[in-house]
C-alpha cells in the first residue's frame, strides 16, 4: 500500500476539477492506471468535492469549475444526486437521534463522554440553559408534534428580525432586517437547523401538503425563494384550497420578483409579481379574512405601483386588525404612500421656489436640478411661468421688475447650455431681449392661444386645438419668434397625428427633427423623433416606430429629460405589445412606472402605460392581474377629466370582463366606452372612440353567443375605421366579424369577410420589416390562416382553397429573401435581417403547373382540432383529415423524440411503438397516394419541422419510411419549386469543384469545452479524395478563405461544431480557425461563420452544401415561418440542397455515413437525395448496433428542391 | 474480472500475460486500469466511460501482436496513449440539446427516486455499516473533523482507515441507488403517467 499524501489529494482535486497543466495530468493518469489505491483516492476525493458543493462549502472559484467542468458526464450527475440524497438522509438521521435526547441529558448530567451525538442535541441543550427551562418543560415540548415543535423554533429564529418583506403565515411579527450580508444577524441560526431538520423528517415521514407547505414556509422565512416556491408549490398541488398555503407561495413569488428586479430583469421581475398576485387573490378568495394574504397583496401592489390598489389594502387591513405591531407597520406603510402624493401635489410650486432660491444664491446645481424636472409636455414651466411674468411687467411698465425676470430666463437659458447643450431656451431669451412695446401684445395674445390650444387638446379637442395652435404660430413668425413658432408647429403635428392627418404629421415632423438638429434644440429634437415614432405607429410602420422611440429616448436620457423619456417608453411599450414581445413590453411599461414615481406626472401621461401593462398580461394569461391595471388604468382616466381616455379604459375593462367569462360587466363596461365616446367634442377622437368601443362590444356579445348584435357592433367599428383609415383595429374588426359569420353560418359572407380580413393582415408584411419582429407577430397572427384553411376546407368543401390559404401562410420571409434579397443590420444588440419587399407565392395550379413530373409533395396543416394532410402531384390535388389536436400531436412528437434520444442501451420497445403510431397518424392515411417512383418533399407544420420522417415505421410493413421512400424537406411548396428551379439551373455537367472543411484548429479559449474533431478531420480528407480535391483542415481552414472559397465551389462539405447562441439564430455560427483578431458584432474572421455572414454571402456556383455538425438543420421553429437554423441562410443564398441534421449526432458514425454519402454520389452517379438514402440504410444495416439505431442514421435530413445532381 | 466481449479469448490471453506473467498479479493490474480509464473519461466529460474504456482495452488487445515485441516501457503508457486518441478522437455529440425541447426531454428520475432508493439500499445494509456511514456525514467544517477523529477513536482505526472505510460503504450504497432509479424510470416508461414528475 502506498501512503497517498496531502499533496496527492491536491492534485486529485485539481485534476477532477481541470486545473492541471497536461503534464502533471499525466502523471495522475499514469498512477490511476496502476494504483489501486490511488484510484480509490480518486473516488474519495471525487466525493468529498461533491459533498462539498451539495452542502454549499465548495468556495465560489471552484463551484464554477465544479458546475462546468466537472459535473459534464452523466455519471457524475448521478453521483450528484446521490449525494444530494445522502445529505438529505443524514440530516433526517440526526434528526431521528432526537429519541435518545432524554438519556443524552442525563448521561450529560453523569459526566459521559458522548454527550453531543448530534446537532439537534447540541442545539437543544443551548436553549435549554440559555432559557433557564427545566427538564420537565423540554419534555413539555417534546410531546409536541414535531412540526409544531419545528414552527416554534421557527418563530423563535425569527424573534427579533424577520428577513422577509411579506408576511408568512404562522410567523409572529418581527421588525424587518434592514442590512443584507452585513451587520450582526439576530436570527437564531441554531433553532433553525434544528427547525430544518424536524421539517425534513417531517417531509419524509408524512409526505403532503402540510410538510410541503411547513418546508415551504421555513425556506421562504429564510429567504430560500427558490426552495419554499419549490414546496409550495407541491403544496398548492395537493391542496389547491388552503388559503394559507397560496398566501405563501403568492409571498414567495413576490420575493423572486424582487430579486429579478434587483437584477434588472425588469419584464421577469413583473411575471413574477403576476403570478404572485394570482396567488394572493385565490388565497383570499379561499379566505378573504386571511390577514397574510391581504397584507402581502397590498405590498406586492406597492411594488407593482398600483399605488391607490395598495393604499385600499391596508385600509381594509387595519379594518380587521388595528392593534398589532403589523398594524403599525402598516399605518407606517400608508404614511409613506400620503406623503409621496403630497410630495407630488405641490411638485411644480416648489421646484418653482427652488429655481429661485437657486437662483438668488448662484448654485447652479439646484438651479439645474430645478429646471430639469419642470420640463412638462407643454413645455418647461419654470421658463414659461419667468415669460408670463415678464411679459405682464413690460407691459405695465414695470421695466425694473421685468427685467429681474429676464435676467433669471437668461440664468436658466445659459445653464440648459452649459449643461445639456441645448440651445433653445438662450435663443428664446434672445429674441425676448430684443423685442419692444410693439411686439409684446402680439406675443402675449400668441402665448394665450397656446395655453387655450392646450386646453382644447386636453379635451380631445383635436381640430380646434389645431386652431388655435395655428394661430398661434403664425403671430409668433410674424414677430420672428422661431423658438416658439416651432414649438407650436410641434402641437399642431400631434394634432395631426390625433385627428389622425398622418401624412400631415409626419411632414411637421420630419421638418422639426431637421430645423432643431441644426439650430442645436436637443430638447425639441427628442420630441419631434418621440411624435415621428406616435405617427409610424399610427401607420402600421412598427420597424420605423420602433427605431424613432429608440433614438429619441437616447436622446432625452442625454439630456436629463424624464417626462420625454417617459414618453419614448411608451412607444416602446406599444411597439413590443403589437409585435407580441409582451416579456419586453412589459420591461419598458414597468422601467416607466418606476421613474413615474418619483415625478409624479400628470395622469394623463401615466395612464398609457398601465392600459398597456393591463393588455400585456391579458395577452400573457395573467387576466385578473389585467383587471388590477385596468381597473388602475379606469381612475387615472377619471382623474385626468379626458372623456378619450375614459372611454378607452371602459372598452378595455370590458374586454378583461369578457375574458373572464363576466359578460354582464363586459357589457356594461363596454356601454360606458361607447357613451363617455359620445362625449367627446372633437370629431375624429369622437369616431375613432365609438368605433374602439364598438368593436369591444361586438367581442363581447360574440362571446355570448349573441352573433347577430356582434356584427352589428363590427359593422359600427368597420364604418368609422374605413373613415378614419385605421388598419390596425380595421383587421380586428374583420377578424372578428369573419368569426361571427362563420358562426352563423353565413358562409358567402364569412367567404367574402375572410378576403378582406387576410388582405389587411398581410399588409403587415409591408410594415414590418425586420425578420425577428416578423417572426414573433406571425407566429402570434398565424391562427387567421388557420381559421382561413380549415374554413375553406371544413365548411366550404374546397380542399384548393384551403391548401392555397395554408401555403401564403409558409416561411414568406425566406421567400423574401429569395426572391428579393434583404439587407443584415446590426445596429441594435443582435443583427437582424431587414427585408426590402414583399413576394408574392403561386397559386396551387401555379404549383402544380411547376412541379417538376419526378416529384410529390407531401404538406401538413396542423390546426387546433385536426390534421390536413396533402398529397400534390402534378395532376392531383389530394388530401386527407386525421381528427388530432394540435396539443395531443405536439405530445407525440415530443415523446417519440425523448425515447429517440435517450441514451443507447434501453429497449428500443417504446420508441419503435411510438415510430409506429406517428406513422399512422402521418403516413398511413396517404400511403396509397405516394408514388414510390418519386421524390416526394415534405412540406411540415409547427412542431411537425422536428420529427425524422425517416425513422418512422410502417405498423403494417415494420419497414422504415426511409426503406420505402426517399424525400427531402421544405418549408414550403413555393420554397421547394424555387429550389428545384435553383437546381435546374445548377444542373450542368461536368466536374464539380469541392470545398471540403474539417476539424478547423477553432479557438479553445472561447469554446472551453468542445473538443477536436480528428473524425472530423479525416472526414474531410476522405471526401476530399472522392472529388480528387484538396480539404481544408485544422488551422487550414480558417473563415475568410472558407468563405472566398465558399461563393466559388459547387460542393461545400463542413465538418466542424456548430454553436447555438440562445440569444438568436443570428449569431449561432460554426467553427471554423480563426484567423486575427476582429472586432464588432458580426466579426467576419473571428472563426466563426455566424448565420448573420452566410446572410450576406451569395453562392452562385454552388449545387449542396453538406453541414456535417451537430443541430444544424433546425434551431427554433415559428408557426408560419418554419424552422430556422445555419441550413436556411444557405437556402437563401441559392442553395438547392442543404444537408443538415436535426439534433446532436455522434462524431464516428457521421463520418463513416457522409463518406459513403459522397462515394455514392459522386463514384456511383446518384443524386444527393439517394445517396444519402443509401448511406443512411447501410447505417441501419451496419453490423454495429448502436449505428442502428435512429439517434445515428435519421438526424441528418436534405433540404431544399429537386435536384438531378 | 470483466472482459472487453469485442476481443477474443486469445487476444485477452495475450494482453495478460502482456501485463504481468503471473496471472493473478496481471488480473489485479487490468482490473486497475480498466477503473483508472473509467475514471480518466468521466473525467474528461464522457458519459459512455465504460465504452471507451473497452474501446481502449480492445484497441490494445488487437495491436498487441504487433507492439509487443518492440515495444518499450510500461504498457499502462501504452493504454494511455490510446485513451488519449481516443479522447481527442471525441464526438460531436453534445448532451441532450435541451436549448431545443426545454421542457419536455427532461430526465425520468427525479430527486424523490434516488432519495426513495437511498432509504431502501440502506435498509439491505447491516445495521453497523448503515449507521457508520450516516454518521460519518453527520458535520460541517470543522465540526466535521472532531467528529471523524472522535469516530475513528471509538472504532480503535486510524482516521484514514475509517475514511476508505467508509468510502467503500458509500460505494456500493451508489450502486445500489443507480440500480434501483434505473428500474424505476424503466417503470415510469412503462406507464406514462408516472412521467408527470415534479420538475
Amino acid at each position: 500500500m502506498i501512503a497517498i499524501v496531502q499533496e496527492d489529494q491536491d492534485k486529485l482535486r485539481k485534476y477532477l476539477l481541470g486545473q492541471l497543466i497536461e503534464e502533471h495530468e499525466e502523471k495522475v493518469e499514469l498512477r490511476l492506471l496502476t494504483n489501486a489505491d490511488y484510484s480509490e483516492e480518486f473516488g474519495i476525493v471525487e466525493n468529498e468535492l461533491i459533498d462539498q458543493y451539495v452542502g454549499g462549502t465548495l468556495p465560489a472559484a471552484e463551484r464554477e469549475q465544479f458546475e462546468q467542468y466537472f459535473l459534464k458526464a452523466t455519471e457524475r450527475r448521478d453521483k450528484l444526486a446521490f449525494a444530494t440524497a445522502m445529505s438529505k438522509a443524514t440530516q433526517v438521521h440526526a434528526s431521528g437521534k432526537r429519541g435518545v435526547m432524554h438519556p443524552a441529558l442525563i448521561e450529560r448530567h453523569h459526566g459521559e463522554r458522548r454527550f453531543f451525538t448530534s446537532v439537534y442535541l447540541k442545539a437543544a441543550a443551548i436553549i435549554i440553559t440559555a432559557l433557564g427551562v427545566g427538564l420537565g418543560a423540554w419534555l413539555l415540548i417534546a410531546r409536541r408534534s414535531g412540526e409544531e415543535q419545528a414552527l416554534a423554533d421557527l418563530r423563535a429564529a425569527y424573534k427579533k428580525q424577520r428577513l422577509i418583506e411579506p408576511r408568512v403565515t404562522k410567523l409572529d411579527y418581527a421588525p424587518l432586517a434592514t442590512t443584507r450580508g452585513q451587520g450582526e444577524s439576530e436570527v437564531d441560526e441554531t433553532l433553525l437547523r434544528r427547525a430544518e431538520l424536524q421539517l425534513l423528517k417531517n417531509l419524509d415521514e408524512h409526505p403532503g401538503s402540510n410538510a410541503h407547505h411547513a418546508l415551504g414556509r421555513f425556506y421562504l422565512a429564510g429567504r430560500q425563494v427558490d426552495k419554499a416556491i419549490k414546496h409550495l408549490e407541491i403544496a398548492v398541488k395537493q391542496d389547491p384550497d388552503s388559503a394559507q398555503i397560496r398566501s405563501d407561495l403568492g409571498a414567495a413569488l413576490l420575493e423572486m420578483g424582487k430579486a429579478e428586479l434587483a437584477a434588472q430583469e425588469v419584464g421577469k421581475s413583473a411575471e413574477y409579481f403576476a403570478k404572485s398576485l394570482v396567488e394572493i387573490n385565490k388565497a383570499l378568495e379561499l379566505n378573504e379574512s386571511l390577514l397574510e394574504a391581504l397584507y402581502n397583496r397590498a405590498i406586492l401592489r406597492q411594488h407593482m405601483i398600483l399605488t391607490q390598489q395598495a393604499e385600499d389594502d391596508w385600509r381594509k387591513y387595519l379594518e380587521k386588525d388595528s392593534s398589532s405591531r403589523w398594524a403599525d407597520e402598516v399605518r407606517l406603510n400608508l404614511q409613506r404612500l400620503e406623503e409621496q402624493r403630497q410630495k407630488g401635489s405641490h411638485n411644480k410650486e416648489y421646484l418653482n421656489q427652488e429655481f429661485l432660491n437657486a437662483y438668488q444664491i448662484k448654485d447652479e446645481g439646484r438651479a439645474w436640478r430645478a429646471l430639469s424636472r419642470s420640463r412638462i409636455r407643454t413645455g418647461n414651466f419654470i421658463v414659461e411661468g419667468l415669460l408670463d411674468s415678464y411679459l405682464e411687467l413690460v407691459t405695465h411698465g414695470r421695466n425694473a421688475e421685468a427685467e429681474i425676470q429676464l435676467q433669471m430666463l437668461l440664468y436658466a437659458a445659459e445653464i440648459e447650455k452649459r449643461e445639456i447643450e441645448d440651445r433653445f431656451t438662450l435663443d428664446l431669451v434672445q429674441f425676448y431681449r430684443g423685442t419692444t412695446a410693439n411686439d409684446w401684445q402680439v406675443l402675449a395674445q400668441a402665448r394665450s392661444l397656446m395655453k387655450l390650444a392646450n386646453e382644447h387638446y386636453n379635451k380631445s379637442e383635436f381640430e380646434q386645438a389645431a386652431n388655435a395652435y395655428t394661430q398661434a404660430a403664425s403671430l409668433f413668425e410674424i414677430k420672428g419668434d422661431v423658438c416658439e413658432a416651432l414649438f407650436a408647429k410641434s402641437w399642431i403635428g400631434y394634432c395631426n397625428l390625433r385627428i389622425p392627418n398622418t401624412q400631415q404629421s409626419l411632414s411637421i415632423f420630419e421638418h422639426l427633427s431637421r430645423v432643431s438638429k441644426a439650430k442645436g434644440y436637443k430638447s425639441l429634437d427628442a420630441r419631434a423623433l418621440h411624435a415621428l415614432s406616435d405617427t409610424q405607429t399610427s401607420l402600421s410602420q412598427f420597424s420605423k416606430a420602433v427605431d424613432y422611440a429608440a433614438r429619441s429616448l437616447k436622446l432625452s436620457e442625454e439630456i436629463q429629460d424624464d417626462e420625454q423619456v417617459l414618453r419614448c417608453l411608451q412607444q416602446l411599450v406599444y411597439t413590443n405589445l403589437e409585435l407580441g414581445k409582451h416579456q419586453k413590453s412589459l420591461g419598458f411599461g414597468f422601467r416607466a412606472l418606476y421613474l413615474s414615481r418619483d415625478l409624479s406626472p400628470a395622469p394623463n401621461l401615466v395612464w398609457p402605460f398601465y392600459s398597456d401593462i393591463a393588455l400585456n398580461f391579458y395577452n400573457l394569461g395573467f387576466t385578473t392581474v389585467a383587471l388590477d391595471f385596468q381597473k388602475e388604468t379606469l381612475r387615472l382616466a377619471i382623474e385626468s377629466k379626458m372623456p378619450l381616455l375614459r372611454s378607452r379604459s371602459y372598452a378595455r375593462l370590458g374586454l378583461i370582463y369578457e375574458k373572464l367569462q363576466n359578460y354582464d360587466e363586459a357589457i356594461k363596461n363596454g356601454s360606458l366606452a361607447l357613451e363617455e365616446a359620445q362625449h367627446i367634442t372633437g370629431e375624429h377622437s369622437r369616431l375613432n372612440s365609438v368605433a374602439n368601443s364598438s368593436l369591444q362590444l361586438g367581442h363581447v356579445y360574440r362571446q355570448t353567443g349573441d352573433l347577430n348584435r356582434a356584427i352589428a357592433y363590427y359593422n359600427q367599428a368597420i364604418q368609422h375605421y374605413e373613415r378614419l383609415n385605421f388598419h390596425n383595429y380595421l383587421y380586428e374588426a374583420h377578424k372578428g366579424r369573419l368569426l361571427a359569420f362563420i358562426g352563423l353560418g353565413d358562409d358567402a359572407a364569412a367567404t367574402e369577410e375572410l378576403d378582406v380580413a387576410l388582405k389587411l393582415f398581410e399588409q403587415y408584411r409591408l410594415a414590418i420589416l425586420e425578420e425577428s419582429n416578423r417572426n414573433s407577430f406571425f407566429d402570434a397572427g398565424q391562427n387567421i390562416y388557420d381559421i382561413a384553411t380549415d374554413f375553406a376546407y371544413t365548411r366550404m368543401g374546397d380542399p384548393r382553397k384551403a391548401f392555397e390559404y395554408t401555403e401564403i401562410s409558409r416561411a414568406r420571409s425566406l421567400l423574401d429573401l429569395i426572391q428579393a434579397d434583404g439587407s443584415v443590420i446590426t445596429e441594435e444588440s443582435e443583427p437582424d435581417i431587414k427585408h426590402n419587399s414583399v413576394s408574392h407565392p403561386l397559386t396551387l395550379s401555379d404549383i402544380q403547373q411547376q412541379l417538376p413530373d419526378q416529384a410529390q409533395i407531401l404538406q401538413y396543416s396542423v390546426l387546433d382540432n385536426k390534421l390536413i394532410i396533402w398529397v400534390i402531384s402534378k395532376d392531383k390535388v389530394e388530401s386527407k383529415v386525421q381528427e388530432i389536436s394540435d396539443d395531443e400531436l405536439d405530445r407525440k412528437i415530443l415523446e417519440y423524440l425523448r425515447l429517440i434520444l435517450k441514451d443507447p442501451g434501453n429497449s428500443r420497445a417504446p420508441e419503435k411503438n411510438a415510430a409506429r403510431e406517428l406513422y399512422a397518424i402521418l403516413i398511413s392515411p396517404v400511403e396509397v397516394l405516394l408514388d414510390g417512383q418519386k421524390q416526394i418533399c415534405i412540406i411540415p407544420d409547427k412542431f411537425l419541422n422536428y420529427l425524422p420522417y425517416s425513422a418512422l415505421i410502417s405498423p403494417t410493413t415494420g419497414k422504415y419510411f426511409l426503406e420505402v421512400h426517399q424525400f427531402i424537406l421544405s418549408a414550403s411548396s413555393n420554397i421547394f419549386l424555387s429550389c428545384s428551379d435553383a437546381a435546374r439551373r445548377k444542373a450542368v455537367n461536368g466536374a464539380e469543384t469541392l470545398l471540403s472543411v474539417g476539424n478547423p484548429s477553432f479557438d479553445h479559449g472561447q469554446f472551453p469545452t468542445l473538443p477536436d474533431l480528428p473524425s472530423a478531420g479525416s472526414e474531410a480528407v476522405e471526401v476530399a479524395a472522392v472529388y480528387n480535391s484538396m480539404p481544408l483542415i485544422g488551422s487550414a481552414a480558417k473563415e475568410k478563405l472558407i468563405k472566398e472559397e465558399m461563393e466559388e465551389a459547387n460542393v461545400i462539405h463542413l465538418a466542424s461544431h456548430y454553436v447555438v447562441d440562445n440569444r438568436s439564430p443570428m449569431l449561432s455560427g460554426l467553427l471554423l480557425a480563426k484567423e486575427a483578431s476582429d472586432s464588432g458584432l458580426l466579426r467576419e474572421a473571428d472563426g466563426v461563420l455566424q448565420a448573420a455572414e452566410v446572410y450576406k454571402m451569395r453562392m452562385p456556383q454552388t449545387r449542396l452544401v453538406v453541414l456535417s455538425a451537430c443541430q444544424t438543420g433546425i434551431e427554433r421553429s415559428y408557426r408560419g415561418e418554419g424552422a430556422v437554423g445555419i441550413a436556411r441562410p444557405f437556402i437563401k443564398a441559392g442553395v438547392p440542397v442543404v444537408i443538415a441534421s436535426l439534433w446532436p449526432v455522434d462524431s464516428d458514425a457521421t463520418a463513416e455515413m457522409m463518406i459513403r454519402f459522397h462515394r455514392y454520389r459522386k463514384q456511383e452517379g446518384l443524386a444527393t437525395v439517394a445517396a444519402l438514402r443509401r448511406a443512411q440504410l447501410d447505417l441501419l444495416g451496419n453490423s454495429e448496433i448502436r449505428h442502428q439505431r435512429p439517434s445515428v442514421w435519421a438526424s441528418f435530413v436534405a433540404i431544399g428542391g429537386l435536384a438531378e445532381f | 474480472m470483466k472482459r472487453e466481449s469485442g476481443i477474443t479469448q486469445e487476444l485477452f490471453e495475450a494482453l495478460l500475460m502482456w501485463l504481468d506473467p503471473d496471472r493473478e498479479v496481471a488480473g489485479r493490474k487490468y482490473e486497475v486500469i480498466r477503473v483508472g480509464l473509467i475514471r480518466i473519461f468521466i473525467s474528461k466529460g464522457f458519459s459512455d466511460a465504460e465504452d471507451l474504456a473497452d474501446q481502449v482495452i480492445n484497441r490494445v488487445a488487437s495491436r498487441l501482436p504487433d507492439i509487443k515485441s518492440n515495444y518499450v516501457g510500461e504498457p499502462v503508457n501504452y493504454f494511455r496513449g490510446v485513451a488519449r486518441n481516443i479522447i481527442h478522437e471525441a464526438q460531436r455529440r453534445k448532451e441532450i440539446a435541451m436549448e431545443v425541447f426545454p421542457k419536455n426531454l427532461n430526465r425520468v428520475t427525479t430527486t424523490t427516486d434516488e432519495y426513495d432508493c437511498l432509504l431502501k439500499c440502506l435498509k439491505l445494509l447491516p445495521s453497523e455499516k448503515h449507521e457508520l456511514v450516516l454518521d460519518f456525514y453527520l458535520y460541517d467544517k470543522r465540526d466535521k473533523i472532531s467528529h471523524h477523529k472522535r469516530l475513528a477513536q471509538e472504532m480503535g482505526i486510524t482516521e484514514s482507515n475509517l475514511r476508505v472505510r467508509v468510502h467503500r460503504i458509500r460505494d456500493s450504497l451508489e450502486k445500489c441507488v443507480l440500480r434501483c432509479v434505473e428500474e424505476l424510470a424503466m417503470k415510469q416508461i412503462r406507464d406514462p403517467k408516472a412521467l408527470v414528475g415534479d420538475d
